[in-house]
């Protein structure tokens, strides 16, 4: 039996396809200039060809993220359902590693900590009007410095003077930034100070749902080394390995379409 | 006797030099900036250019305060006063009935009461760019829009506005680039992010209440939109001097005058 997840994101659209419980293809495309529905059908015709599987194989497509009403889904004659982002995150754990119980996600729009048991969501907790600690932020910030924050993400050796970014809006942390390049301090430097005020703004949720023994980061963000390790020095535990970081949500729709956690 | 009040912004630092002839007031000359990282050289020159308007030297200024957010920085200066004080003691100047002053600058935004041109209480949001002038400035810029015209563009859209949905400045300018994809007209844009900031400010006003007279001072109150918008609003008349933007450096002239006799 074949079941589609796919987890629209605001920056980037994850497609998945599971087939007896087993991922058999993956894909996934930004959204740039192209509309959610293109990136989508991109996504869901490259996962189809990647497994050689016709859609009308599909049983039903799970989807979920905040950009999930744009994708369109009615056209494409398959019955799908939705789902809420914590349940498919936590869904997508179970299926991914069913020890961990604390999950901390962070997109390019939002971040969650999420506490998870069986692969149902117990608590959450996530930052809901604000840019401050999300990728979008870190983006911003990798230009500024001029640094590739995903080539340049493991800055481990670097301590002692680590600028203080006091500013919690990401606009006028910017202007934080640039008084500190301005004020010739190591661009690295600043760069650790802007992943400890992300560390910060994260912590106070994940303590809110509880730190449990088994503790896992996902989303595109979690790809970067040097955050994550910053992460794991202030939560004081190192963080189960994830496969498929940025598909952990695409996996567990599609998992919640085949009718859940067995 | 000749004073001056220097107002070192976050985003623009504002210099006023005024004279007093027994017991006449008045502006001799006034310059604005925009404030680079380096706010005691930034200070120097806002005032030096000041000067140079009306071809008078530093040693003729009796006294200089200095307020803003950089105001510690001006090393020149022979006291510093907050731009809370500076603001109702300017406004008192022009409007001394006013009792309500919304001061909205580049990174911040003050609802401040006051009486006579002192402060009874007051609230600040300096922690979000929302509602601030640097929100209006980048969506501006997103626009290729000057800021000078926000304010009167907005107005032709005050009754078909474009609803910017995300609180967050940051996540604001991805709802207007997508506006702008869907083929939106720059007014209507306009018109939802000025009805944001209005949005943002008004629970402040709330808080501290709203008193009839009341008057809009800071870089923000250049923009006509977000007055008429305030004024529909809260359905009372706003005050605004004739420059509101140098309206702190105003007041912290005022300060220098007492403080030098």
């Amino acid at each position: 039996m074949v079941y589609m997840g796919i987890d629209a994101g605001s920056e980037t659209v994850k497609v998945t396809l599971l087939q007896d419980r087993n991922l058999v293809s993956a894909e996934t495309a930004p959204i740039l200039v192209n509309t959610v529905s293109e990136v989508a059908k991109f996504c869901i015709e490259a996962v189809l060809h990647g497994a050689k599987i016709e859609l009308a194989n599909v049983e039903r497509i799970g989807i979920t993220g905040s950009s999930a009403d744009y994708v369109g889904l009615d056209r494409y004659q398959v019955p799908f359902e939705k789902y809420r982002p914590a349940s498919s995150l936590a869904a997508g754990m179970h299926w991914i590693d069913p020890n961990v119980h604390t999950v901390i996600d962070i997109g390019a729009n939002s971040y969650m900590a999420l506490k998870c048991n069986r692969g149902k969501a117990l608590k959450t907790d996530r930052n809901s009007t604000c840019a401050s600690g999300t990728g979008r932020y870190l983006l911003k910030v990798s230009d500024i410095l001029g640094i590739d924050i995903m080539a340049c993400s493991k800055l481990t050796g670097i301590i002692g003077d680590i600028p203080t970014i006091g500013s919690t809006c990401a606009v006028f942390a910017e202007t934080e930034i640039i008084s500190l390049i301005h004020a010739k301090k190591d661009p690295k430097k600043v760069l650790m100070g802007v992943y400890r005020g992300v560390t910060s703004r994260i912590y106070p949720l994940v303590l809110n749902v509880g730190l449990e023994e088994k503790v896992a980061v996902t989303g595109g963000v979690s790809k970067n080394e040097a955050m994550v390790e910053m992460l794991e020095d202030v939560l004081g535990t190192a963080f189960q390995p994830v496969p498929y970081p940025e598909f952990v949500g695409a996996i567990g729709a599609g998992i919640l379409a085949a009718g859940g956690s067995p | 006797m000749i004073v001056s009040g220097i107002d070192i912004g976050s985003r623009s630092s504002k210099c006023v030099i005024i004279g007093q002839d027994g017991t006449q007031a008045k502006i001799l000359a006034s310059h604005v900036l925009l404030t680079t990282p380096d706010s005691e050289e930034t200070a120097r020159s806002v005032l030096n250019l000041t000067l140079q308007k009306i071809g008078i030297a530093l040693t003729d200024l009796r006294y200089i305060v200095s307020t803003g957010y950089g105001r510690v920085n001006v090393s020149i200066a022979n006291k510093t006063i907050t731009e809370i004080s500076c603001h109702a003691k300017g406004v008192a100047w022009y409007y001394p009935n006013v009792k309500t002053i919304l001061d909205i600058g580049g990174q911040d935004c003050k609802v401040i009461a006051c009486n006579d041109g002192k402060v009874t209480n007051f609230i600040m949001n300096d922690k979000c760019a929302a509602g601030t002038g640097r929100y209006l400035e980048r969506i501006a810029a997103l626009l290729q829009v000057s800021l000078e015209n926000i304010g009167s563009l907005s107005l032709e859209g005050m009754y078909t506005p474009e609803v910017i949905q995300s609180y967050c400045a940051v996540f604001a300018e991805q709802d207007v680039v997508s506006l702008l994809w869907q083929g939106k007209r720059h007014c209507d844009i306009l018109a939802g992010a000025c009805d944001a900031v209005v949005k943002r400010i008004s629970p402040m006003i709330t808080r501290i209440g709203m008193k009839n007279d009341f008057s809009i001072s800071g870089g923000v109150a250049k923009n006509i939109g977000i007055i008429k918008r305030l004024e529909k609003e809260w359905g009372a008349n706003a005050y605004i001097s004739p420059d509101p933007q140098i309206i702190g450096a105003i007041g912290a002239a005022f300060f220098s005058l007492e403080h030098a006799r």
